[in-house]
């Protein structure tokens, strides 16, 4: 489904228009520039006629009261998915037990199936996709409840496969729909799949495991980067997002924890140290990869772990050494001081972009 | 027809419960591995509720006082020289009112709330309230594990994880982390014969500190197949 790329390109054409009609009036206003009434006339002419080609073409916003009503639209179809995938279990909960096993094996298997159908049949009706992202996340609920009853059912063997086959659906309908939600259901899915290595009812946190999700969630960062995205350009940036909350998660986790697989030899001290070092630099870099590749986002993941991994640093040096209202005014003095340093990096990718 | 996404997750979902179907085909068809008659100490009942209508048995083991020895470890694949080592998956043999149950219930317990009970009071509470179920013994192979313990209907295989503790240099010993289902699903009809029942296999005080077992009001026959994943095959009031 590439209609959402010309959607976008046509929302980004509509906006430059916009922004350009803006600065046009600006400097008439200022005397820099005159226009006849012929010109302008022509200037709003072409305008019109152009939004009204791309409106007729595509779902764009093309005043400000549409962009935020898109807004609200967007939050209540995620609400709106959230709730009936809860739904969706619960019913799932409340009926199915009263079934014989086949029949409730055929019923959970045949359920994603029926809302992958009723997805295309939104999809091929609606331009906005808002109906068609709500059902391809309620068939994703759907196969996690299938797998998950089944394996009750019939006590199975539990297996993190699972959660490689929801990754797999929901990586399958984000690219068929260019869906972003699914999209980051699916990379948290994989994410899920290399941090966890059984499913059984209970599950302790052992070494080895935060650094397989640093590991995989640097690789999902960096995906974008052999797997272009040319025809859905939202997707890189939830490849970076999803990858580096996963990655600099699992750094905290080491950080205040203290057990590693790499460092399994030392004192659990020392490697929580060594990981908070570690973790500082390498949001650093994050923050230098941002500005340099000019993703805003990674620049606002690597800015946000930056300052958590300095406030966790600063209460192991300070906490138990100084008393509690200077170590909140240090706290305070080094976030104004960061915002200082953010401010002028923010200048540096404004100019660069 | 050129293949896309939807196909794709159709595929996957087909694919995953044709996956389960076969699995469910090849634990149960070729009659069971083993099959033991429990009672309500060992299969703790979750009712049908108004929001939940599946019911469930929830496994009720004595897996807490097993250690393995350095030798056992090693034949579980552990590294015993290593400083840490993931806890393992395995297969536990779980014996039902054996040799390690009877040693274990012939001992009277020293809880608070038994403070002034005599002695065969208290073993009567342990062994009329208590699961008979223990671990017994743990193997990679689940072949090896049954030529060991023979008795189909009094041993029973399944999956569980087994940790290793190292307490000092010279002190290394296994612990089993858990089963790795601890619930059996209690199919229709038969999860209808739980609603309203009173539970069993329990002890009141009645008047005058006299006391009382309530008896467990089920017998449940579980089998396992061949890939060791339980079911309830029946169910019947005592």
């Amino acid at each position: 489904m590439g209609g959402d790329v010309s959607r976008i390109q046509a929302q980004a054409r509509v906006d430059r228009l916009r922004v350009f009609l803006d600065q046009l009036a600006e400097l008439e206003r200022d005397g820099i520039l005159q226009l006849t009434e012929e010109q302008r006339a022509k200037v709003a002419e072409h305008h019109q006629a152009t939004v009204a080609r791309l409106a007729a073409q595509f779902d764009i916003d093309t005043t400000d009261s549409e962009r935020q009503l898109s807004w609200g639209m967007r939050i209540a179809s995620t609400l709106g998915a959230v709730a009936l995938c809860i739904a969706v279990a619960l019913f799932a909960a409340r009926f199915l037990g009263h079934l014989r096993p086949p029949m409730q094996l055929a019923i959970l298997g045949a359920t994603p199936l029926l809302l992958l159908a009723c997805a295309e049949y939104a999809a091929r009706r609606e331009r906005s996709l808002y109906f068609t992202g709500l059902l391809a996340m309620i068939a994703f609920a759907a196969f996690v409840v299938d797998l998950e009853l089944a394996g009750r059912i019939f006590s199975l063997a539990p297996t993190t496969n699972a959660l490689l086959a929801w990754g797999a659906f929901a990586l399958a309908l984000a690219y068929h729909y260019s869906l972003r939600l699914p999209l980051a259901t699916g990379l948290v899915c994989l994410l899920g799949w290399t941090l966890i290595r059984h499913l059984y009812p209970w599950w302790f946190w052992e070494e080895g495991d935060a650094e397989r999700v640093i590991v995989a969630g640097a690789g999902i960062a960096l995906a974008p980067l052999l797997l272009p995205h040319g025809n859905r350009p939202e997707f890189p940036a939830v490849f970076r997002l999803v990858g580096w909350a996963g990655m600099f998660l699992a750094f905290a986790v080491i950080a205040l924890d203290g057990r590693s697989a790499l460092l399994s030899t030392w004192d659990r001290s020392d490697t929580r140290l060594v990981y908070q070092y570690a973790a500082l630099l390498v949001a650093a870099a994050v923050i230098w990869l941002g500005i340099a590749r000019r993703w805003s986002e990674t620049v606002d993941a690597g800015s946000v772990a930056f300052v958590l991994f300095l406030l966790i640093r600063l209460g192991n040096w300070l906490w138990d050494d100084i008393p509690k209202y200077l170590f909140f005014f240090l706290v305070g003095a080094i976030g104004i001081a960061l915002l200082l340093v953010f401010r002028r990096l923010r200048t540096r990718l404004a100019v660069a972009q | 027809m050129k293949p896309n996404g939807l196909h794709i997750a159709a595929a996957v979902v087909v694919v995953s419960n044709v996956y389960v179907a076969a699995n469910v085909a090849r634990n149960r068809g070729a009659g069971p591995e083993s099959e033991l008659t429990l009672t309500e100490c060992e299969l703790h009942m979750n009712p049908p509720d108004s929001d939940n209508s599946f019911a469930s048995a929830r496994i009720v083991a004595e897996i807490s006082g097993k250690r393995f020895d350095e030798a056992q470890l090693r034949d579980l694949g552990f590294d015993l020289s290593a400083r840490h080592e993931r806890a393992r998956e395995v297969f536990l043999a779980l014996e039902y009112a054996g040799k390690t149950w009877e040693e274990w219930a012939s001992i009277a317990p020293d809880a608070y709330y038994m403070t002034g009970m005599p002695e065969e009071q208290r073993i009567a509470i342990r062994r009329g309230t208590n699961t008979k179920l223990f671990a017994i013994d743990a193997a990679l192979d689940p072949a090896v594990l049954r030529a060991r313990h023979p008795n189909r209907r009094q041993v029973m295989i399944l999956r569980g994880r087994v940790r290793m503790t190292k307490e000092s240099a010279s002190k290394t010993y296994g612990t089993i982390d858990g089963l790795a289902r601890l619930e059996i699903d209690v199919p229709s009809p038969l999860s209808k014969r739980l609603i309203g029942a009173q539970p069993g296999c329990r002890y009141e005080v009645g008047a005058g500190n006299s006391m009382r077992i309530v008896e467990p009001r089920f017998r449940v026959t579980v089998r396992t197949g061949s890939r060791y994943e339980p079911w309830i095959e029946s169910l019947e009031y005592k």
